[in-house]
């Protein structure tokens, strides 16, 4: 297992062990669509000293002080590509077993980025300003539509009688516009100010 | 926030399907902007209907002036309606009776 974290190769800084995934779909969610997933790794590091081995897990947390960055996983025994997106580092630990094993120590890793499927099915809103005839406003689509409530409220000319005043309606909408997460940050905060620019 | 500020617009959700007005829209970008999280709330009038209603609260009182005896009728009151000519129309049929 190779593993290069934004360009530094982890595997060459010692001994990668496991790559258990995590897929946690969102609460919210109307369908699977939006998904956090992690990736644990082990980092083993295997010197003759405790010090030789500080050495190396050093440069390891100097790797990672990079918040977001590209994580390339690539199975060196068929050249397969598992990963090659950006993602975020996540808590890391440097556990102590308290056996003195000085010669043998290790970090686990866990990156984390989010999975969204925005081709799935899902109930949408749609939104057209009222103007003027013969002008047209464009009709929006308000994106993934995740609760939707009615209510209804009614005025009495009096409290012992039926006759209404009048009626209203209320609607609450809410939903999420999804973006492409397999561009990383800058481009996805780019499009945002866009979109904020454009209105 | 273009679209959305307007005097009203079509809504349209599943079977909903009206013309309201927007009370209220909010748009939150998630901290990793993976996600653009918005809340919209609004509202319509479902009686009476805004294209043909018409809505009249009047009061009518009498007063008499116990040392002169004169005698006064005011009527005050709200009328609402689709237009001002049907709205003037009904204020001339109450001052009538």
């Amino acid at each position: 297992m190779q593993l290069w974290y934004n360009n530094v190769p982890l595997h060459s800084l010692g001994t990668i062990e496991g790559g258990g995934q995590h897929w946690a779909p969102d609460p919210d969610a109307t369908a699977p669509q939006r998904a956090k997933v992690t990736l644990k790794v082990r980092l083993h590091f295997i010197q003759i000293s405790f010090g030789a081995n500080r050495v190396q897990v050093d440069a390891a947390r100097a790797a990672l002080r990079v918040p977001r960055a590209i994580l390339r996983w690539v199975n060196e025994a068929t050249s397969a590509e598992y990963l090659n997106r950006e993602v975020a580092i996540g808590a890391y630990d440097w556990p102590d077993d308290g056996k003195g094993n000085t010669r043998h120590q290790w970090i686990v890793l866990e990156f984390a980025w989010h999975e969204q499927d925005k081709t799935v099915p899902y109930l949408t809103a749609t939104w057209r300003r009222s103007m003027s005839p013969p002008a047209v406003a464009p009709q929006l689509t308000l994106g993934n539509v995740s609760r939707f409530s009615e209510g209804y409220s009614a005025a009495r000319y009096s409290p012992l009688r039926s006759a209404r005043s009048g009626a209203n309606g209320r609607v609450s909408l809410a939903g999420q516009f999804l973006a492409d997460t397999t561009k990383p940050l800058a481009d996805r905060a780019a499009a945002w100010s866009r979109s904020k620019s454009s209105g | 926030m273009t679209e959305i500020n307007g005097k009203d617009g079509q809504l349209v959700y599943g079977a909903f399907d009206r013309t309201v007005r927007v009370e209220e829209f909010s748009a939150e970008a998630s901290a990793d902007m993976d996600a653009l999280n918005w809340t919209l709330t609004a509202s319509y009038s479902r009686y009476p209907d805004e294209s043909t209603g018409i809505l009249a609260e009047y009061e009518v009182q009498t007063n008499e002036d116990a040392q002169t005896g004169q005698v006064s009728l005011s009527l005050s009151g709200r009328i609402v309606a689709p237009d001002a000519a049907t709205a003037h129309s009904i204020y001339a049929t109450l001052k009538g009776a």
